[in-house]
């Protein structure tokens, strides 16, 4: 368990590191553009589908997993105060395997939304410019499997006992 | 029939929140449970492949993000401290001066950062502890800057004000103009509050001028320039027409990066700390999001928003009941959900209603930010007041912050109250647009 935890906090923080570097390059691509249209008058062709097909994809996606492994999803906490240690573990359990159970499903679903775009090539024309966007239909599945992984684990280390996921609290 | 189902997925959705789904999931799971109920499974399967990318896939959602790293990166580097200075030396002599300075400087902040949340955290640590130094009561100066910090998500660039733009398919700009007059009637309002408080109860908000040694105000007005420039690069761009809003936020982000590289605080670890916030604060909030769209096409589908809007049209309701209505169901929603969740799980449900009524969604917009915002410091769950609570750990405790809030919830009654009898004032400013 410890060894999956360890690649786990590996695997989150890679994918946090790959969507830093999106939000920097969309940072830098949108403020370039602007500069250059004001500036020069000669905009960089496509950057709205650029960015709204690959860096925002990317970045809502992809951390997805490191958000659950940080557990920073937004809840309501009108229970909190009112659950035992014991309720707390049921309750974190069946919602470990719930979120389990629904990125597992819209892993799959999109798997295959994004096999029908690899096989028609899909893409987006923009003055003339043909820009491929099915890669990035692969993103979204990608970031619900690896956070259904990231839940499931969790599950695990729940089901294990108590001690176990104490130590999972401490992760960084 | 499907407007009952419409009544179950509400309750089924309210049920898993309690039990501490989080709420992008509960919205995905009752949606689709509720259209595989009433159309089958291949058109659930149909809505739960493609929403999520259609939503994410958005130009103009782009705006949250760059928005959010804008604010992290001013508020990592501390490019507001000049605020704070310059306000106290313009305000020194007033009785309660240190209160107000405080709340003049969330509403200065505001104006970089569009989350109420690190408005709050960056004030607090830096205010509380001189206003109890200063002989203020810990209780009242802790309540004055979690308020103060819901200016964060009124004056803009205000991310929730985005997703509301979004969602409610009203101009953004227009949103952000009405957000202009109300963070301000709110900050004045605040500071009514506690020029009354140092009148009526001195022993809690003293009176005498500030006495520490302050810059002449030429000087600290200088100091603040990192802001004046994000704020004049941004909304001076905005609205000159040089970029949309959707670009400022990308540009204002740069001019964030570039001012903290200027005064020498770009740190790798400040960079680091903002983008991370960043990409934490957007995944999570985009996913509620994606909960939401499906949630409004489930509804769609049961005809319950209609069913709902022709009940109240033909309820005859006055304006002043609906609006009673709304502000009460808010103001319960406020005090047990984050204002994201709680503005998702509701728009779908209030947009017929108000397109029916013909009530602005601009107008609508602004006041439905401002009721969340109260909703950040109404117990049992006010975020505003636990982030004072964390970063004033060693002056108060969670119940005093909330007592302190008290007289400042007053406040937000009154501007809200003039907000729905008088609609015009907020809409004022985007009528100039």
């Amino acid at each position: 368990m410890k060894s999956l935890e360890k690649a786990a906090d590996y695997l989150s923080q890679g994918l946090a590191l790959i969507g830093s570097i999106g939000l920097l390059a969309m940072l830098a691509h949108v403020t370039l553009d602007v500069v250059l249209r004001n500036l020069a008058d000669t905009p960089i062709p496509a950057t709205n589908e650029i960015v709204s097909r690959y860096y925002m994809v990317l970045i809502v996606f992809l951390p997805l997993a490191w958000v659950e492994r940080q557990r920073t999803m937004i809840t309501v906490e009108v229970m909190e105060m009112i659950l035992t240690p014991m309720g707390r573990r049921i309750s974190d359990g069946s919602v470990a395997l719930l979120a389990t159970v629904i990125y597992g499903a819209i892993g799959w679903v999109t798997w295959s939304v994004a096999l029908k775009n690899l096989s028609i090539g899909t893409f987006v024309d923009v003055l003339g410019y043909k820009i491929a966007v099915w890669p990035s239909y692969f993103l979204p599945t990608v970031g619900f499997f690896l956070a259904a992984a990231m839940t499931a684990l969790r599950l695990a280390i729940i089901i294990a006992g108590p001690s176990a996921s104490a130590q999972e609290g401490s992760e960084t | 029939m499907s407007v009952e189902t419409g009544f179950y997925g509400i309750a089924a959705l309210l049920l898993l929140l309690i039990l501490r789904v989080p709420v992008a999931l509960a919205m995905i799971a009752v949606s689709f449970g509720g259209i595989v109920s009433l159309l089958g499974t291949a058109p659930a399967v149909g809505i739960l492949q493609n929403t999520p990318y259609d939503f994410a896939a958005k130009w103009t959602m782009s705006a949250v993000p760059m928005f959010l790293l804008m604010g992290f990166v001013a508020y990592h580097s501390n490019l507001t401290s000049g605020l704070f200075t310059a306000a106290k030396v313009a305000l020194k002599r007033i009785p309660g001066a240190l209160a107000i300075a405080s709340v003049f400087t969330c509403s200065g902040f505001a104006a970089v950062c569009g989350s109420s949340i690190a408005t709050a955290a960056s004030m607090g640590r830096i205010a509380i502890p001189e206003m109890i130094k200063a002989g203020y009561s810990p209780s009242i100066a802790s309540g004055a800057i979690a308020a103060g910090g819901t200016i964060g998500a009124l004056i803009p660039p205000s991310i929730i004000m985005i997703i509301y733009g979004v969602f409610a398919e009203t101009s953004i700009t227009q949103v952000f103009m009405g957000g202009i007059t109300i963070g301000i009637m709110t900050a004045i309002a605040y500071a009514v509050v506690i020029l009354i408080g140092s009148w009526l109860r001195p022993d809690l908000i003293p009176r005498q001028p500030i006495e520490e040694d302050t810059p002449p105000l030429g000087e600290a007005l200088i100091a603040t320039w990192p802001v004046l420039a994000l704020i004049v690069l941004v909304f001076g761009g905005l609205f000159s027409g040089l970029f949309s809003a959707t670009e400022a936020g990308a540009v204002g982000a740069a001019g964030s990066v570039t001012c903290a590289a200027l005064v020498k605080r770009l740190s790798w670890k400040v960079l680091r700390t903002s983008l991370l916030e960043t990409l934490q604060t957007t995944a999570s909030l985009l996913i509620i999001g994606i909960g939401a769209a499906m949630f409004t096409r489930f509804l769609g589908i049961t005809g319950l928003s209609n069913f709902i809007a022709a009940q109240v049209s033909g309820a005859d309701l006055s304006y002043y009941h609906l609006m009673l209505i709304v502000v009460v169901i808010y103001f319960l929603l406020g005090m047990v959900m984050e204002p994201f969740g709680a503005m998702l799980v509701t728009l779908p449900i209030f947009i017929p209603i108000l397109n029916a009524e013909g009530i602005s969604l601009v107008w609508f917009g602004v006041l439905v930010v401002k009721l969340l915002e109260i909703g950040m410091i109404t117990p049992p769950v006010g975020l505003n007041v636990f982030v004072i609570r964390n970063v004033a750990s060693e002056h108060v405790t969670t119940m005093q912050v909330f007592k302190g809030v008290g007289p400042f919830l007053l406040s937000d009654l009154v501007v809200t109250a003039i907000v729905v009898i008088f609609p015009g004032l907020v809409l004022f400013l985007p009528s100039l647009l």
